[in-house]
């Protein structure tokens, strides 16, 4: 994904860095080979000291982060000879933000942060994202696109009118009444206690604003108490929805009216049909039942991609 | 130099491997275990033992030769690269450098209900000659046991101040592990709590590589005692804490 976005834009200078590890020959779980990740002389990346030293590519240090993660500080470097580059950059959302902003500064045209696993919180460091949806996931193509489709409805929650925007301001959990009036609730948080946090939210609620993670034990209370509280969610994100497949499938189910202070922007969905593992779905079918679940373009990089 | 597996002679690639089949014991099961040890790259291999597993499943443990060899030169690893200390070095090192009392909160997460892997790390006696964090002077940790849920961490790390998290996952099967371990990362994310801990993981399957991935700050394979995971949080911590003087001294 990450070398088809490089080469799609040859004329641009580009920044690359990675949440997790990328461009190494053998994958650090499965051990199978991973493509690597070719830069072209004159590129930023932001990569940690110990990847930078293994990198094929030639490349002069442009400023040092203080950011440190397990394999040394995170460095932003320019390429002055092509070659192969491992990619390992910030591992928080905080740091990947500075680190965007380092490769901004430094006269990179377009930035691309490569992801790791399934996790999605960096996107939030990002103007727009790709979702990827592969066989990898599972060899049972009708779960791989009922998650992907789970996935695709969350990244789309429709963001707050414009007069709730104040409310990022606010640190505490609390509901909101018809005119849109936030009144601060005790618990600071719902994880750990779903229960307590929804006991403090009064008949009156018409919502109920959430700033950190909505996960699966919140999302089961609510369903539990479908009859007895009908209020909408505000959270800050899709992001925020941290729970299992079949808890937002229930979450949704409920029908709740859900909005986000910061809507994501999805560029496009990237299609793999192969997996690591072996398996693969036959590409058409594949496309035809992800068609079905989103209008967003779909793209196969080995198929749709020169 | 490369090297092969040590079996009754240096590198005569001697394996041993051991699976079930969803077949009855008998000839016909262990011609099929052979032809499958024949796919994996042993030749000629040999079943040395085949036993009846309920109806309609049978074990077997098969030998063989791998043809295959490995360089260890050629092998690239990323491993924890602080200085290692002793128990009696950590606690010098808390009371000199960091001058507080560190919080360790550590649990085996998820569905996981192995306290193995945790306890070694975390309880007084500690395992193998190596005492466990509640051993050491100048820390104070809060061993959660099992199957605790990532939300029921996060509210005990608040709830007691916490500098360090401790996720230990034994049971990998079907990769849940990494399920457990990512969810955490982004429930931490979510609340925007991760820059406030030091987030640590470990277990069977568990390499630094992989915590890396993970969004970890380190990760502890087999053979990690206490004092390794100690001796990486109290430098780790104190190197934080002096960027974060500088910083402020800017």
């Amino acid at each position: 994904m990450l070398n088809a976005l490089i080469t799609a834009h040859p004329k641009a200078r580009l920044g690359v860095s990675s949440i997790g590890l990328d461009g190494e020959e053998l994958d650090t779980v499965s051990r199978l080979p991973k493509p690597r990740v070719f830069l072209p002389a004159g590129s930023l990346l932001a990569t940690a000291e110990d990847c930078l030293a293994q990198s094929e590519a030639r490349a002069r240090v442009a400023a040092r982060t203080g950011i440190r993660t397990g394999l040394g500080e995170i460095l932003v470097a320019s390429v002055t000879r092509p070659g192969n580059c491992l990619l390992g950059g910030p591992s928080t959302v905080e740091g990947m933000a500075t680190v965007r902003d380092s490769l901004l500064r430094l006269g990179a045209d377009k930035v691309f942060i490569d992801g790791a696993f399934s996790r999605q919180s960096h996107a939030a460091a990002a103007q727009a994202m790709v979702y990827v949806v592969g066989a990898h996931a599972s060899p049972v193509q009708s779960r791989v696109v009922a998650s992907a489709g789970l996935a695709l409805r969350r990244f789309a929650l429709p963001g707050v009118p414009d007069a709730w925007q104040p409310l990022p301001a606010q640190a505490n959990p609390g509901w909101l009444d018809h005119q849109g009036r936030y009144t601060a609730l005790a618990p600071a948080t719902a994880l750990g206690k779903p229960a307590a946090l929804l006991d403090a939210v009064p008949a009156g609620a018409c919502w109920l604003y959430l700033p950190g993670a909505v996960d699966t034990a919140l999302a089961d209370a609510l369903v539990a108490r479908r009859s007895e509280q009908a209020f909408g969610l505000i959270v800050q994100s899709a992001l925020s929805l941290v729970m299992s497949d079949a808890a937002l499938g229930r979450l949704f189910r409920l029908g709740r009216d859900i909005r986000v202070l910061r809507p994501l922007t999805l560029a496009f969905v990237a299609l793999n049909p192969y997996s690591p593992a072996g398996h693969r779905f036959d590409s058409a079918a594949f496309r035809q039942a992800m068609r079905a679940v989103t209008d967003l373009p779909l793209i196969n990089v080995a198929e749709d991609v020169n | 130099m490369s090297i092969r597996p040590y079996g009754d002679t240096l590198n005569d690639g001697k394996v041993q491997l051991s699976f079930t089949l969803p077949m009855d014991a008998g000839a016909h099961g262990i011609a099929c275990a052979k032809e499958l040890a024949r796919q994996m790259g042993l030749p000629n291999p040999e079943v040395a033992h085949c036993e009846q597993m309920g109806e309609g499943f049978s074990f077997y443990v098969v030998y063989g030769m791998v043809p295959f060899s490995v360089n260890p030169e050629q092998v690239e690893v990323h491993q924890v690269e602080t200085q290692a200390m002793t128990m009696a070095q950590v606690e010098a090192f808390i009371r000199e450098r960091l001058g507080r009392e560190i919080v360790f909160v550590g649990a085996s997460t998820g569905t996981d209900a192995h306290t193995v892997g945790i306890d070694a790390i975390m309880n007084m006696k500690g395992y193998a000659g190596h005492y466990g964090l509640e051993r050491y002077e100048g820390v104070r940790a809060y061993n959660l046991g099992s199957q605790v849920p990532n939300a029921v961490l996060i509210r005990k790390a608040l709830e007691v101040n916490a500098d360090v998290l401790l996720v230990s996952q034994t049971v990998t099967q079907k990769d849940i592990h990494l399920k457990n371990l990512e969810e955490l990362v982004e429930l931490l994310e979510a609340e925007g709590l991760r820059g406030r801990f030091l987030l640590l993981c470990g277990g069977a399957r568990i390499t630094h590589e992989l915590a890396k991935e993970l969004g970890y700050d380190a990760g502890f394979g087999p053979g990690s005692y206490a004092s390794d995971v100690a001796s990486f949080a109290v430098q780790e911590l104190a190197a934080r804490q002096d960027a974060k003087t500088r910083t402020q001294g800017n």
